[in-house]
């Protein structure tokens, strides 16, 4: 988010969640246009101050949308009798619809939130300890794996390797994931020892007790309850418009 | 083979994360603390071997590898892939956090079947490379096309006819993956067979 | 008489920041010139842009007489310029030392026998030909350097570029090294800061500070 002051990771993930949960189960058209209305108007809110975040949720919706166009056109077309196919086009236009809520949604909230910060906010609203210890290990891992990785790449280049439609490419590819593994085993290994090293006694599961709920600041429990209710709304809106 | 955020309706989407949470209880079960480290370097691996494109015509095929994790790990594999996408899901919007059942799902089932049918053999034949090889084709096999069959299952679920277009098409485009998985995962296995058998018996 | 290699006011930025200004070097046949820098003055940087595995924003690089600015140009020179890297676990890929001798020669698009036979005589050089079937990761840091370094004697290069040869060796394998790479008689772009390197390979000298070359 642009402001200075960022809620927490847990409510966030929980506001994310609370958005695609109700995106899924809505199937009304108005309601998930109306939620999308709003998606894209807190996106423009949100974002216009920082140019550049704007590349990435452009990137992301690019991709979803490329896939929705082939939905469109192998669902709402019956190609065997050239028609229209109703069911069809109505699934298609409720997963357009949804995909690009939550796509945008999940984009605009967790900006920021890295892997230890999601393992943390998961394991706050219940994911069992190991899953998030795991989760945030994973973060850590792997930057250093990736830059790794990158760096053999390079070197593979510098000896005049060039992925290509060939047998050849497959075999290197194929020894760079036995490499990757034997790798990061290996790395593993040292790490373990280093933990150990440093009194980790192998038994605990290393994450922090998170913030209680109580302590939360007021302010992101606002923003929290605003969003359920903005999206509440829409999903009540159109049950409104048809008892007038 | 992501299926993106609210694409699946929801009774598909609450099925799966049932079979997903029993698969990862399994799977946690397993895991001791000590095993943190590579556990998670595992799930980076997985989540850097999908960057490993091989180039076709104009586009590009991307390595999936769930066979061979499966192989590795068996039902470790569940704990593994879901935070492997998780992380997906929160750097790359690959799939979301509601389709997290799903995609941990079809990757994670049809490799811990892998995993299971296959990994007794490993061990037996650690020495001999074409049987390696084999193994690791059928693994990938059934990493491919179980997850294909799954993601398809859960489409016709969702949208039941309207959606047989899409299925077909999706699992025909699956075709090259699946090839270049399986000769990938052989060779890989076999190499693996090679360098360090010990890797074979991870969670030993 | 055309330069083995030839820089003209290549910058070069990563990441955003700028580490080479402005950097003008030629390499003559025969010659071995040594580029001395201190930690994080871009020694690295230079070597890569060379070889075109880092893009220069300005300037004009040249490698044995061909103007390089496309991938594709630079990816026809590699193999005769060989680049030696500081790390050489990041440069190792094959599961026995042969297997990753060879990868290089097979890219080059070398069948499988003549590929083996050319690292055969790669590990010869460097005196490794009897770890030729051993794991990689068995090797002490002394030995992969060794082994890398045959990597790319097996393309028979005309030109060597070294980042770092010697660091993190003991006296008796700085010495190996400096020997092999005397005998050889390659011409040779060396980036480091050993004096003992500078002493015995070195035929010219120029150094690197502020992203700048001077002394070349």
């Amino acid at each position: 988010m642009s402001h200075v002051h960022r809620p927490d990771s847990r409510l966030r993930l929980a506001a994310t969640l609370v958005i695609s949960i109700a995106a899924a189960l809505t199937q009304s058209l108005i309601s998930l246009g109306a939620m999308l209305l709003v998606a894209l108007l807190a996106t423009a809110w949100l974002s216009l101050p920082q140019r550049t975040s704007m590349a990435d949720i452009a990137r992301r919706l690019r991709r979803v949308n490329v896939f929705l166009l082939i939905v469109w056109l192998t669902a709402s077309i019956d190609w065997r009798n050239m028609s229209i196919d109703e069911a069809g086009t109505l699934l298609a236009a409720q997963m357009s619809l949804r995909v690009n809520v939550v796509t945008l949604a999940a984009s605009i909230l967790l900006r920021g939130v890295n892997g230890l910060d999601l393992g943390r906010a998961a394991v706050g609203l219940g994911l069992p300890v190991a899953l998030g210890a795991l989760l945030a290990q994973l973060a850590r891992q792997l930057s250093l794996l990736s830059e790794t990785k990158a760096r053999l790449d390079i070197a593979m280049r510098a000896r005049a390797y060039r992925p290509k439609f060939s047998l050849r490419t497959l075999q290197v590819s194929a020894q760079m994931v036995a490499w990757l593994i034997v790798h990061a085993l290996a790395k593993a290994e040292r790490l373990s020892l280093g933990l150990q090293a440093r009194g980790w006694s192998a038994t605990r599961w290393p994450m922090r007790e998170p913030i209680h709920w109580r302590s939360l600041p007021k302010r992101d429990w606002s923003i929290f309850g605003a969003i359920v209710i903005l999206i509440g709304a829409c999903v009540i809106a159109p049950s409104l418009g048809v008892s007038r | 083979m992501h299926i993106a955020e609210g694409v699946l309706d929801a009774p598909t989407l609450i099925a799966a994360a049932s079979f997903t949470t029993i698969g990862i209880a399994i799977g946690l079960r397993q895991l001791t603390p000590q095993m943190l480290p590579s556990a998670a370097l595992f799930a980076a691996v997985f989540f850097l071997v999908g960057t490993i494109h091989i180039p076709i015509g104009v586009g590009s095929v991307h390595l999936i590898l769930n066979g061979l994790i499966g192989l590795l790990l068996g039902w470790l594999a569940f704990p593994v892939l879901f935070v492997a996408l998780a992380l997906q899901a929160l750097l790359f919007s690959f799939g979301g956090f509601t389709a997290l059942g799903a995609n941990t799902l079809l990757m994670a089932l049809p490799a811990v079947v892998a995993g299971l049918l296959l990994r007794p053999f490993l061990k037996r034949y650690s020495s001999s490379p074409r049987t390696l090889m084999t193994i690791g084709a059928l693994a990938a096999t059934i990493g491919i096309v179980g997850a294909t069959g799954l993601a398809a299952l859960m489409l016709w679920s969702t949208g039941r006819e309207a959606l047989l277009g899409l299925v077909t098409l999706l699992a025909a485009a699956q075709t090259p993956v699946w090839i270049i998985d399986a000769i990938v995962t052989a060779l890989a296995v076999s190499m693996l067979g090679r360098a360090r058998p010990k890797i074979f018996t991870f969670d030993q | 008489m055309t330069m083995l290699l030839s820089m003209q006011d290549v910058a070069v930025s990563r990441s955003g920041r700028t580490v080479l200004r402005r950097c003008t070097l030629s390499l003559a046949n025969g010659e071995r010139l040594v580029v001395r820098g201190g930690v994080g003055a871009g020694k690295s940087t230079l070597l890569l842009a060379a070889l075109g595995l880092l893009q220069h924003q300005a300037g004009r690089i040249e490698l044995l007489g061909n103007h390089c600015k496309s991938d594709d140009a630079f990816a026809a020179m590699r193999g005769k310029v060989g680049l030696l890297f500081q790390e050489p676990d990041d440069q190792l890929i094959g599961p026995t030392v042969l297997e990753d001798v060879e990868f290089g020669p097979l890219n080059l698009g070398w069948d499988a026998h003549s590929a083996h036979h050319a690292a055969d005589e790669a590990l010869e050089r460097v005196g490794l030909i009897h770890l030729a079937d051993r794991p990689i990761h068995e090797l002490s840091g002394g030995e992969k350097r060794l082994v890398a370094l045959a990597g790319l004697l097996a393309m028979s290069p005309t030109v060597l570029l070294l980042d770092e040869p010697t660091v993190s060796l003991d006296f008796e394998m700085s010495s190996r090294i400096i020997d092999i790479l005397l005998a050889s008689n390659l011409s040779m772009l060396i980036a480091t800061h050993d004096p003992i390197c500078l002493e015995r390979l070195a035929t010219r000298s120029a150094s690197l500070e502020n992203g700048i070359i001077t002394g070349c």
